[in-house]
This record gives C-alpha cells, structure tokens and sequence, in this order.
C-alpha cells in the first residue's frame, strides 16, 4: 500500500487544518461529558454502560459528520481528479481516509475516559467491562464510519452525504422495532439480523458477542469495498 | 524516438453523448504541445484520459509505451488540473510532502531532496510555511506545478494552466512551464493563443470531438504585422492585391493617421505549393507595390489564424476574422 502514510497524513491534516473536525470532537466531549454528569448526579447512576449506550447514540449524530468529507469534500473542491490521477490504488485510498476517521473516533473516545476518573476515585469499577465496552463503542462507530465512506464516495456534496449516512444508520438502528416486527413477521429474522441496535446492549457491557462482532465487521469492510468500487466507477466514468 | 504519449482512435463518450471521435495523437519527448479547440471540443476530456482520471471507451491510450493500468494513476505522468485544486488548510510543504509520499520512491531522504528542490525551483522559499488558502492565484499555480514535476515525470499535462493569472504571473508561469518542459513531453490546453504561440513547439486543434489540425509551430511564418506610410484612399487597392496573394484569408488595417496604417495579413502556409515562405514573398511583393514599409511589427505563426483556419475552414464570418 505504497502511498498509505502520506494520505493518511494528509487526511488528518486536512481535518485537523479545518474547524469541522475539532468541532465534532468538541461537541462529542461536551455531550458526553454532560450526559455522563447528568446521570452521575441527577439520577445518581455511575454506570458506564449507560454512558457507553450514550457514546453510540451521539456517534450515530457526528460519525456522518466526520465521514462526509471523505470523498464528497474531494469531489467538491475538484481535488479528487488530483487524488485519482496520482499513483494510488482505490484500496489504498479508502484504507487511508477509514485509518484518518478512526482516528479521529479513537481521539473522540479517549476524551470520554475522563469520565472513569470520578469511577475510580469514589469506587472501585471492574475495569475489563469499562475496556470491553470501549471496543465495543469504537467497534459501533467504525461502522458508522464505514458505511458513511461509502456513502461520501458516492455523492459530490458533503451535506448530502451527511444526510444520507443519517439516514442509513438510524433506519438501522431502528429496524427492528417491535411495529415493524409485528407488521412483518416474516421479515423479522431480517430485521433482526440488519439491526444495529439488536446486539449492541452486548457489546456496551464489554462481552463483545463472537457472531455479531464478525458482522460488525464484515458489514464495515463491504462498505469500504462499495467505496472502492464508488471509486473506480469515477475512473469508468 | 519513442513516442511518450500514444492515442490511437481513441474514442470516449458520457452518456449518449460522443465526446471523442478516433482521436490519434503522438507526443514525443521535447515536444510542448498546445491543446486547442471552444469549449466542449474535448480538450479537457483528452486530458483527463491521458491523466488516468477517465478510460477510453475503445482504442490504444499508451504512457511511455504502456497501458495505464486501470484503478490507480500512473507515475509517470505529472497532471494540473484546471484551476489548480489543492488543500487550502495544508502549508506549502505539508502539501509537496503529501505528493513526494506518493509518488517519490527511494526512501525519505529521496523525499526530502524532491521538496527542497522543487520549493527552491519554483521559488516557494517565502510562503513554504503558509496554508495554501492563503496564497495567490499565481503562487497556488506555482505549487500545483511544484507538486506535478515532484518525481520528475515524463509526461506533464497541464489543463489551462495559465488562466486567471495576472500579466505578470503568466510570465512568471510560462517561464516555469518552459523550464518544466525540458525532455518532457508536455500537453498544454488553453484558450490563451498567445500563451500557446509562446510556449508551444506544436498545436493539435480539437473540433467537436476530433483533431482537425496538427501543426508543428515555426516551420513557417503566418501572419505580418506591418505599419505602411500608405494614404486612407490607397487602402482597397492594396487590401484586394494582398487578398489575391495565394493562402492569404485577411487582411486588417487600423488607420493611424491619414498617411499611415497599421496593417495584420494572415495567411494559410498549407494552402501555398511553395510552402509558408511563398506565401511571405508573394505578401511582401504585394505590399511594397502599393506602399512604403515603415516597420516590420511581428512575423509570426499565428495561431489564433490557424484555429479559427481549422474549425470553420469554409464559414465565411470566419475568413473575414481570420
């Protein structure tokens, strides 16, 4: 992946060089930080599960705001004829801008650890849990992020991309609510399976289910692969 | 010499659009070549096929011998697109380190010598540490050159690199771009015909999709500018006599006083058997038989001629610009 460290650079000099992403993390911080606060005090519940489940939610709302510029800013600004003309593969280039969001997810989530602080300072948490549901959040908005790469790659304006992610993963999450298994029994087994919320009580608790981290999984590599396909249908153009 | 760039009835559509019609081209190393044509005529999409940005629907597109290989651009050539798009929030040199990353091999310190020279060459020494967004247009066209040239390609193309600058950034631009394109082989696209006229050693004219002139420029003069001491009335006599020297399609005067006039005769080299240099006696045979020449303005090839020659050959409103 000859070209991978200075994209990787690249990218997360392009989204640190601009206000979007420092906002992004900034507004996550400051949510989390205020949801954690609030049912520290307010509801007197110290769980970190409660924050974890509150950390996807939040990512499903600014994941697509980091994803959006992927490959829609590039389109945009006519510096994606430049990225496509240099010697890089499709592979490469999702590989690079997925690593540069991660990243930027991996910053938003070690942010939130300051929250384990109080935790520790007026109890005595099981850490493996509190780790285990970390992975478990960083799993979720990997996906996220997938799936909003894919959907950058294939629209040429960043708000578009943004709404259409939305879109995606709150139709996901909400799959399979119990309206929907109720006016489609027979889809229910499908509904289950799409649905991100299904397993994600799970993954919050740091168990990190075997099968539906394997689907987490290969749901976010066929989205970077839709994105490399995105990519090359440009060049067919 | 190998050819450095070969298209060979190369076609490309959008749609049901037929953008490219069995275009063939030879690009040598050393040759500048001007791209021209209107708007819509191809040049930008002959561009982008040759830069890997779009593939031919049928035909041979070769880069210095071979095949692009599909699903990634190719080192061996170097591409500006139009206007120059960069990423605003980089400096200067987190942008070269970008581009030396992709496409300098050999390890750091090869990367590190390819910025410092490309930094010194195109003289970024004062905004090396500035964001891009920050720069002139003259200075962004300077880095967007400094990036293409970064692993000393072959092969540069330039899409109307030179639009937009003010006069003194396009001397500055055609400097670099002269200096660009010793040994390569470099495909210019512009609107500009005296930019063309400056820089290129070659002019393919694009119409509608296919190449309706391929010229090598300076093998014979085209066009004379002269200023003859000639009285208003003398004007139609010698106008008619230059119209029936062989090739010639105009010919303009601007009144500078009652006794003289500057005069631009435009004639078609192909278009004489003794070649372009008949056509320049038989002009100044002409001339001197109806006036007196004060100076001798330009002699030159004319592009601008050439192109409006070759996309409307037979449309009189044409001739009469010409």
């Amino acid at each position: 992946m000859r070209g991978f460290g200075a994209l990787y650079r690249k990218e997360l000099r392009t989204d640190f060089g601009s206000p979007v992403a420092l906002a992004v993390v900034a507004v996550f911080w400051a949510l989390s930080g205020y949801l954690f606060s609030f049912n520290l005090f307010f509801v007197s519940t110290g769980q970190m599960v409660t924050a974890f489940h509150n950390m996807t939610i939040l990512l499903i709302l600014v994941m697509p705001l980091v994803s959006m510029r992927a490959f829609a800013e590039e389109a945009r600004q006519g510096t994606l004829e430049l990225l496509l003309t240099l010697p890089l593969s499709d592979a490469t280039l999702v590989a690079a801008k997925f690593a540069a969001g991660l990243t930027v997810l991996a910053l938003m989530l070690a942010g939130t650890a300051a929250a384990v602080l109080p935790l520790a300072w007026y109890g005595e948490p099981d850490y493996g849990p509190i780790v285990g549901g970390y992975v478990g959040v960083f799993l979720y908005g990997a996906l996220f992020l997938a799936i909003g790469i894919a959907v950058s790659s294939a629209c040429a304006n960043q708000i578009v991309a943004a709404s259409a992610t939305w879109g995606i993963l709150v139709l996901l999450w909400f799959i399979d609510y119990p309206a929907a298994l109720d006016a489609f029994p027979a889809l229910s087994p499908v509904f289950q399976a799409l649905s991100l919320s299904a397993q994600h009580v799970d993954f919050i608790r740091g168990v990190l289910p075997g099968p539906a981290t394997v689907t987490l999984a290969s749901v976010a590599v066929l989205a970077l692969m839709i994105a490399a396909v995105n990519l090359k249908r440009w060049r067919l153009r | 010499m190998q050819p450095a760039v070969v298209l060979h009835e190369v076609c490309k559509s959008f749609g049901p659009r037929q953008v490219l019609h069995s275009l063939s081209l030879e690009i040598r190393p050393g040759e500048i070549v001007g791209l021209l044509g209107p708007n819509g005529s191809g040049k930008t999409t002959t561009l982008r096929l040759m830069a890997g940005f779009y593939t031919p629907d049928s035909g041979r597109l070769l880069i210095q011998g071979r095949a692009p290989a599909l699903g990634r651009g190719n080192a061996d050539i170097g591409y500006l697109p139009e206007r120059a798009p960069l990423y605003d929030a980089l400096t200067v040199t987190q942008y070269l380190e970008f581009g030396a990353g992709v496409k300098v091999a050999g390890g750091a310190a090869r990367r590190r010598e390819a910025i410092a020279r490309a930094i010194e060459g195109f003289d970024l020494q004062a905004v090396a540490r500035s964001a891009i967004g920050r720069l002139s247009k003259g200075q962004r066209q300077r880095v967007g050159l400094a990036q293409a040239v970064l692993n000393d390609p072959p092969v540069l193309l330039l899409d109307e690199a030179t639009n937009g600058l003010d006069p003194v950034q396009i001397v500055e631009a055609r400097d670099m771009i002269r200096r660009c394109a010793q040994g390569r082989a470099v495909v210019f696209s512009s609107h500009l015909m005296q930019e063309v006229e400056a820089l290129c050693t070659r002019i393919a004219i694009l119409r509608q999709g296919r190449l309706v002139e391929d010229a090598v420029l300076g093998e014979a003069p085209a066009a004379l500018q002269v200023r003859l001491a000639l009285p208003t009335a003398g004007h139609a006599a010698l106008r008619e006599a230059l119209l029936a020297c062989p090739g010639v399609r105009g010919a303009e005067a601007t009144v500078i006083d009652a006794d003289h006039s500057d005069w631009r005769i435009v004639w078609d080299a192909r278009a004489v058997p003794q070649a372009g240099a008949g056509a320049c006696d038989a002009v100044l045979r002409a001339l001197l038989a109806h006036a007196r020449l004060v100076a001798v303005r330009s002699m030159h090839d004319a592009v601008e001629a050439r192109l409006l020659a070759a996309l409307a050959p037979n449309d009189p409103l044409m001739r009469r610009r010409a």
